[in-house]
């Protein structure tokens, strides 16, 4: 089996009595890249910020590599976090708008210690040369660049260390949609280039299914399902991930009219008054439909593997797949 | 076609705002005053010739003579030296001062924020001029003492600014990044927080220059600030109060001299905020 190069066990945090991120568990193999989908506010940023320990975790562990990233301080984490580097969602924000795209790379190899003043600018003219920018462009200021340019500079930025791990947090959302597809192909790139291993966050499955080896979808702060790219994608258990695939349009006229999509009810409740039981009751649709069974209100579903390289949350998980071949009469209708 | 021009890279020109030039114009005219008062002034400004007392304008004296027959104009452009030694000697420390406890506050919060904000509160609850006043009193007059009056009264001011910059600038994102990468604390507020602070603070500390210069007059003014026979302003509209049916001048051309001045740094300050504010956001 491939090396696991970071495992999260339990992690939750909290802000005062909201558990933004709450008993999540995964692990990511070395070179593989794990899709992490939620919509807002289901704890995909805390998340991924609790795991750099830019915001430290209310409890559970992180290993990066099999070292615990939680007791690591000073030094040592310093060291760690040398190998893990994080590429934010708006690069107008993440980069210093007063430093020059050239400080600004060079920067990290400074914090670190590396290399001398030459041998450091010869580094940051290859890393932008890397991610497709004129090595010319050191001279200028962030917001001389376009989105999609300034995320080039963020990555340049951020892959500079030779980190193994990369945490991009919605690198594409802030982008326009034809901007979006160069920055995944060049972080695609660039991973089978450096052999990077990757959790990409993004607010939408369909982002994610070009860059993912797994997916994990998240829900109020709990991992609802995770499960390898193709099976998620082809067979959702989740009820919750069934909701937001349908919501993908499909690129094909035919199918796109006779798609059905499953509206959810309600708004996503308040983090501080969760449903008892499973998060997802209030607006299940599985839940409705099977006459709200007593044990959904009771207990908080497990994530369970319910098939090899598949995993849900969901006491009904075998019922989802069941139905999810059903038509329904709106679909008859519809299709008439 | 014209449309096409908006988005080339190329900034747009600045406006040329009237009021800046008056302000930095102003500003720069009362810098030469002060610094070459004694080859511009036509007279020693403490030499008495009591043959020519409370004269009015001529010739002679541009702007009349005192009680003792000291040139006025010559005072009143010594008295530049005073005035702007004091203003940005006494802001220079107050930002110091203030700017530092504010970094500390903003960037460690918790207890320590706490406690030292808490102590600028307590200093901001008294007015300036009391404040300074106070101090005053208790260290005695003096070109030190007044400064070290007025930067205290203003510290709290700088501290309040800057620490609320830091908070904001401390959230964002490339602050953020900075730590992700590994930088420490001192890299982060000095490479990171301290350019984007500067700015609300330079505007603030142009504008305070001139309260200080007016704070430095009222004190001389009440007999506590700047000792005789050294041209104060504040002293001399003192001495001018004492005159005001006799020798109007004293007080109307002294009064002018400290207009001019606070005029002078708030349209700088102004301008200066204008500028700083890279999107505008702030044009009147």
């Amino acid at each position: 089996m491939t090396e696991t190069i970071l495992e999260v066990r339990n992690l939750t945090v909290r802000f005062g009595q909201i558990a933004a991120v709450n008993d999540v568990s995964f692990t990511l193999r070395r070179g593989e890249t794990l899709g992490l989908v939620g919509e807002s506010g289901s704890g995909k940023s805390s998340a991924s910020r609790a795991i750099l320990q830019i915001n430290r975790p209310s409890s559970g562990e992180v290993r990066f590599c099999g070292e615990d990233l939680v007791s690591a301080s000073g030094a040592s984490l310093k060291a760690l976090r040398k190998r893990m580097q994080m590429v934010f969602q708006d690069p107008r924000s993440s980069l210093d708008p007063r430093m020059t795209v050239g400080a600004l790379l060079e920067e990290p190899l400074v914090i670190f210690r590396i290399g001398d003043r030459a041998s450091r600018k010869a580094k940051v003219a290859e890393m932008l040369h890397l991610v497709g920018l004129d090595p010319a462009v050191a001279s200028r200021y962030p917001h001389e660049f376009s989105g999609g340019q300034a995320q080039r500079i963020a990555i340049a930025r951020a892959l500079i260390l030779e980190p193994e791990l990369i945490i991009a947090d919605e690198p594409v959302s802030a982008l326009d949609v034809s901007i979006q597809a160069q920055i995944i192909n060049l972080l695609v790139k660039l991973r089978a280039q450096l052999n990077l291993s990757m959790l990409f966050i993004a607010h939408d499955l369909a982002v994610v299914r070009h860059i993912s080896d797994r997916v994990a979808v998240m829900y109020l702060g709990r991992v609802v399902e995770l499960a390898d790219r193709d099976r998620l994608y082809g067979m959702p258990a989740h009820p919750y991930t069934r909701a937001l695939l349908s919501a993908v349009p499909v690129p094909d006229p035919a199918v796109e009219a006779r798609r059905r999509r499953e509206i959810l009810s309600g708004e996503l409740p308040s983090p501080g008054r969760l449903p008892s039981g499973c998060p997802f009751r209030s607006r299940c649709p599985l839940h409705a439909a099977l006459g709200k069974p007593e044990i959904c209100g009771k207990t908080v579903p497990p994530l369970l593997e319910i098939a090899p390289g598949q995993a849900a949350a969901c006491h009904f998980a075998g019922e989802v797949k069941h139905q999810h071949h059903q038509p329904r009469m709106t679909d008859e209708a519809a299709r008439a | 076609m014209g449309e096409a021009v908006a988005s080339s890279p190329v900034r747009p020109r600045r406006r040329i705002d009237g009021f800046a030039v008056l302000g930095f114009g102003l500003l720069a005219l009362l810098a030469i005053c002060s610094a070459f008062a004694p080859w511009i002034a036509p007279y020693d400004p403490n030499a008495q010739d009591y043959r020519a007392v409370l004269q009015a304008p001529s010739a002679a004296h541009w702007l009349g003579t005192d009680h003792t027959g000291r040139d006025m104009l010559s005072r009143l452009i010594f008295g530049t030296r005073i005035a702007f030694g004091i203003g940005f000697t006494a802001i220079g420390l107050a930002v110091l001062l203030g700017g530092l406890l504010g970094l500390v506050a903003g960037y460690t919060r918790g207890l320590v924020d706490e406690g030292i904000m808490r102590v600028m509160d307590a200093l901001l609850s008294f007015p300036s001029v009391l404040l300074a006043l106070g101090i005053m009193a208790a260290l005695g007059p003096g070109v030190t003492t007044i400064i070290i009056a007025i930067a205290l009264a203003d510290m709290p001011m700088f501290a309040r600014i800057t620490r609320s910059q830091v908070l904001t600038v401390r959230e964002r994102d490339f602050v953020v990044a900075t730590r992700a990468l590994g930088a420490g604390p001192l890299r982060i507020i000095f490479r990171h927080i301290v350019p984007h602070v500067t700015g609300p603070v330079a505007v603030m500390a142009t504008i305070q220059v001139g309260h200080a210069i007016l704070t430095e007059a009222a004190l001389s003014f009440l007999g506590l600030g700047i000792q005789p026979p050294t041209a104060s302003w504040g002293a001399m509209m003192r001495n001018g109060f004492s005159y005001m049916e006799r020798a109007p001048w004293l007080s109307a051309f002294t009064g002018l001299a400290i207009l001019l001045t606070v005029l002078a740094l708030n349209l700088a300050g102004d301008a200066l905020r204008d500028r700083l504010d890279p999107r505008g956001e702030s044009r009147r």
